[in-house]
């Protein structure tokens, strides 16, 4: 597998379908549907692997169309600068409008949401030429799973994963904590890396879990594989290679600030701290200090204090 | 009224923070809003007082709460009720009103 700087990449295809799709993430189903007939759908084909088919049960459905947006009323309940902005209803409801384009200067989707999450709307601008609905457009479809994964036992980390020996290694950290860095050490040693940047994580039946997505990072291939969770870590690049064991409570606080969208319903926030608190019961959580070296990811594996230790 | 004085004002917390007590900690997140800090981590008493002030209190009640609870002072429990509700002030997690004598 090749890995590029970030930012440097190559251009990926889009692949377009005349009917339905469904991505997968964790264990996360959302359903796009033609509103009406016609209605053609795009994804770029980094995110192929993570369709499944038509007929999974989904957990939010979704009619989409491609069509003028209807102009919004009300106050706007929160923003997020030129990106988005969100009103919520007496009763639930909310409605986001992400903006695209240059300088984030034009509304692109437009997104209803009952206030259980199940069922929504989507409209997206007649933008693009193509007319097809982009339902991996950034940063609508990471916004959606991210607040879904919020109630249903999940949560998305800025994280990179390796898999070994069938378990995942989940490295933590804002951008140019070194994330695609031990990754990339992490592949050369033979793990499988589904994500370099961002992880699903969930907690289902007691069994803490970490998969991969498709979204940014320097990795051309993204794999919605996943893996029981090991260990986790908190990257720090440092002068020696060592581990920092966390005490449960600090390690909630700092996954916490390190996750997506976990701030914008109440109800979300208790379910997304409840997920960090039975993860972190179950698994270590740790600082790795460390060099971009194999010696720091096998010190990672093995999980010890001191490089020196085996 | 414990202190001799009359409260001519009451606070209540606002509903743009959520409590949790996780692992031991009293954890207060913002929610979304950009230029805060994402979670602050409250002491036992302050979360005592963050939990008193789901309704409209006076500092003289609050301070009370306190010395239920807690062996200390009224004087001191008046400054510390005092301090936190500035601090709540700060991060906009609380309102105010006048006391109808």
């Amino acid at each position: 597998m090749t890995i590029l700087p970030r930012g440097v990449g190559f251009a990926t295809n889009k692949v377009t379908y005349d009917q339905p799709i469904s991505l997968r993430f964790g264990y996360l189903v959302i359903a796009f549907r033609p509103a009406r007939p016609g209605t053609r759908f795009s994804i770029e084909e980094t995110h192929v692997p993570f369709l499944v088919p038509n007929d999974t049960q989904a957990d939010l459905v979704l009619d989409c169309e491609v069509a003028p947006l209807r102009p919004l009323s009300g106050p706007v309940t929160y923003s997020a600068g030129r990106s988005w902005d969100l009103r919520r209803d007496e009763h639930g409801a909310e409605t986001i409008v992400f903006r695209g384009g240059a300088e984030f200067g034009t509304d692109v989707w437009q997104l209803t949401l009952d206030s259980e999450f199940r069922h929504g709307k989507l409209v997206e601008a007649p933008v693009m030429p193509d007319r097809a609905v982009r339902a991996d457009g950034y940063p609508l479809l990471e916004y959606i799973v991210a607040r879904l994964l919020a109630r249903h036992e999940g949560a998305l980390i800025h994280a990179s994963t390796a898999i070994v020996n069938e378990g995942a290694y989940v490295f933590v950290g804002h951008s140019g904590a070194g994330k695609s860095t031990i990754a990339s050490i992490a592949e050369s040693e033979g793990a499988r890396i589904p994500t370099d940047d961002r992880t699903v994580l969930t907690i289902r039946n007691q069994q803490p879990m970490a998969w991969g997505t498709p979204w940014h990072g320097s990795l051309i291939r993204k794999s919605p594989e996943g893996a029981i969770l090991r260990r986790m870590y908190l990257l720090q690049q440092a002068k020696d290679d060592r581990c920092e064991p966390l005490p449960p409570g600090r390690a909630v606080k700092e996954l916490f600030v390190r996750l997506i969208q976990p701030r914008l319903h109440p109800t979300e926030v208790q379910l997304t701290l409840e997920v960090l608190e039975r993860i972190v019961q179950r698994i270590p959580v740790a600082v790795l200090h460390f060099r971009p070296t194999p010696a720091a990811f096998a010190l990672a594996i093995r999980g010890s204090t001191s490089a020196r230790q085996s | 009224m414990i202190s001799g004085f009359v409260d001519t004002v009451e606070y209540r917390r606002l509903d743009n923070y959520v409590y949790r007590l996780t692992v031991g900690e009293h954890l207060l997140v913002a929610l979304h809003a950009r230029s805060d800090e994402p979670l602050y981590a409250l002491t036992p008493t302050g979360a005592l007082l963050w939990e008193r002030l789901g309704k409209w209190v006076t500092v003289d009640q609050l301070a009370e709460a306190l010395v239920s609870e807690y062996e200390v002072s009224v004087h001191d429990a008046r400054a510390d009720v005092r301090e936190f509700i500035d601090q709540l002030g700060l991060l906009k997690a609380v309102e105010q009103r006048g006391v109808a004598e």
